[in-house]
């Protein structure tokens, strides 16, 4: 599990938030990664992702399982 | 003593404040919530319109705690409905098909991850908040 306060990696991703719970321009007091779930092949290319909506609502975990089955099998 | 009208809606407004909240995280443990949340957020405000009924029909000033602790704790709850939704910059976030960016970061014993070490895995990546 790694950390990422000041969404450094977040934003190399393009992966924060920008609705009403992010903080002003500048201010990362209030900023957030939206929840994500990536799947990358030996070469870091993504293959599948899932990122939310909503915070409170994020793919069942069956629905990462079926979509591991699905790229990782081939591999 | 009787208990007076309002303490008793107040009570009410409580448990139901607190039973659908029960509820609501029984269900988000298990990642089963609802795609529609209408019920919840009905119950809340229902919890909510009880409670400030209940100060209307007066409380005690022990049996106000009920109503109040209902209210907030409703509040609360539909607060976070309300911020729930997730907004990233489509222009900006990586898509399948890209390569990912070069990384490092600190893990939780104070080593620094350096992401060329994924390099020949099949990776998983989980985005999410969380504090420690």
């Amino acid at each position: 599990m790694l950390s990422d306060p000041k969404l450094v990696v977040t934003d190399a991703f393009g992966l924060r938030n920008t609705a009403i719970t992010s903080g002003p321009p500048g201010d990362d007091a209030e900023a957030l990664p939206a929840p994500a779930t990536l799947l990358l092949d030996r070469n870091g290319k993504v293959l599948w992702m899932d990122v939310s909506e909503d915070y409170q609502r994020r793919s069942d975990p069956s629905v990462v399982l079926a979509a591991m089955r699905e790229h990782f099998d081939a591999l | 003593m009787a208990m007076k009208s309002g303490t008793k809606l107040g009570i009410a407004a409580l448990a139901i404040a607190l039973g659908t909240t029960v509820l609501w995280f029984r269900m988000t443990g298990t990642v089963g919530l609802p795609d529609s949340r209408a019920g919840f957020v009905v119950a809340w405000i229902g919890a909510i319109g009880l409670g400030i009924f209940a100060f209307v029909r007066g409380t005690s000033i022990p049996g106000a705690l009920a109503p109040l602790l209902g209210v907030v704790v409703s509040s609360f709850l539909l607060f976070t409905v309300y911020i729930s939704p997730q907004t990233i910059d489509a222009a900006k976030s990586i898509k399948v098909g890209d390569t990912i960016p070069h990384f490092t970061a600190p893990d939780g014993h104070g080593e620094t991850f350096d992401s060329a070490s994924l390099n020949g895995h099949l990776v998983l990546i989980k985005f999410f908040r969380a504090h420690w």
